[in-house]
């Protein structure tokens, strides 16, 4: 009963893994695109050539961290309970220990994330209010 | 596939150890609920004074609001799955067995719930993109000379 509802996990833990790899190459690409954009830039534009390039690192570490690992640690635990009518005990043992990884993975990745989140609002402040433009 | 597996040790250890996380993104969770269905309440109180008051169309405000009433809602479904996981998890050394099948139903429950969610989100991107494209066609159309 309990291997059941894990087998029933395993096509949504691997329909979102694939969604996750697919997630990245958008990702990836976008970010290419907004970098290669950042850097052909005519330097006389309105618009500053930094502000691609910012979008175009951020885009990367968005497909990295919030696409692909992610979208690997998912991989690994459908693997894990692919195996385990084969290996049992231990492939179940590999499956829960898994599921952990991706747990915790997106509880640090969110702290991170809120972390950012403070900076980003101090600076928004800091630059909202003491440098108003003239 | 019925073969016998004795609950171990590590497995206790594994799911334990998933508890703290699961129960700090639930709660999380449940706080974001909380702000974006103030936010669309706000949306529709003020909003719909502001409609009234300028030219905007009437559904800004209001139908903003409700729109985003809406996805807090579809929003608070993982949210509680993910309790009752990190709930499930805290039972399991108690009577072995029937809460271990608990906690892995619940887990069950939230990856369904996410992927079903993620087939409805692509299927309106795809409907969004084809009825972005007809429409910009139908208003080329009605503009050719």
């Amino acid at each position: 009963m309990a291997l059941g509802y894990l087998k029933r996990t395993q096509p949504w833990v691997t329909f979102i893994a694939v969604m996750g790899f697919i997630g990245t190459v958008l990702m990836v690409l976008m970010s290419l695109f907004m970098l290669a954009g950042g850097a052909l830039m005519p330097a006389n534009t309105k618009l500053p050539a930094m502000f691609f390039t910012v979008f175009g690192i951020l885009y990367m570490f968005l497909g990295i961290f919030f696409c692909l690992i992610p979208g690997i640690l998912l991989m690994r635990y459908s693997s894990a309970i692919s195996s385990i009518p084969a290996t049992g005990q231990a492939a179940l043992e590999s499956a829960l220990s898994r599921q952990k990884s991706f747990w915790k993975y997106a509880g640090i990745f969110t702290i991170v994330i809120l972390i950012f989140d403070v900076f980003f609002l101090i600076g928004v402040f800091k630059y909202g209010f003491l440098r108003r433009p003239h | 596939m019925d073969k016998q597996i004795m609950v171990s040790e590590e497995m206790l250890v594994s799911l334990k150890s998933t508890r703290p996380w699961v129960m700090f993104l639930s709660i999380l969770g449940f706080v974001c609920f909380a702000f974006m269905a103030l936010g669309s309440l706000l949306l529709i109180v003020v909003g719909n004074a502001m409609t009234h008051q300028s030219n905007m169309p009437a559904f800004f405000g209001p139908g903003l609001g409700m729109v985003e009433l809406i996805l807090a809602l579809i929003y608070l479904f993982p949210c509680l799955y993910l309790l009752r996981y990190g709930i499930a998890i805290g039972n399991v050394p108690g009577s072995g067995q029937e809460v271990m099948e608990q906690a892995l139903k619940q887990q069950k429950s939230f990856w369904k719930f996410m992927g079903i969610l993620m087939i409805v989100l692509l299927t309106l991107y795809v409907l969004i993109f084809i009825g972005a494209i007809a429409l910009g066609v139908m208003f080329g159309a009605s503009h050719l000379p």
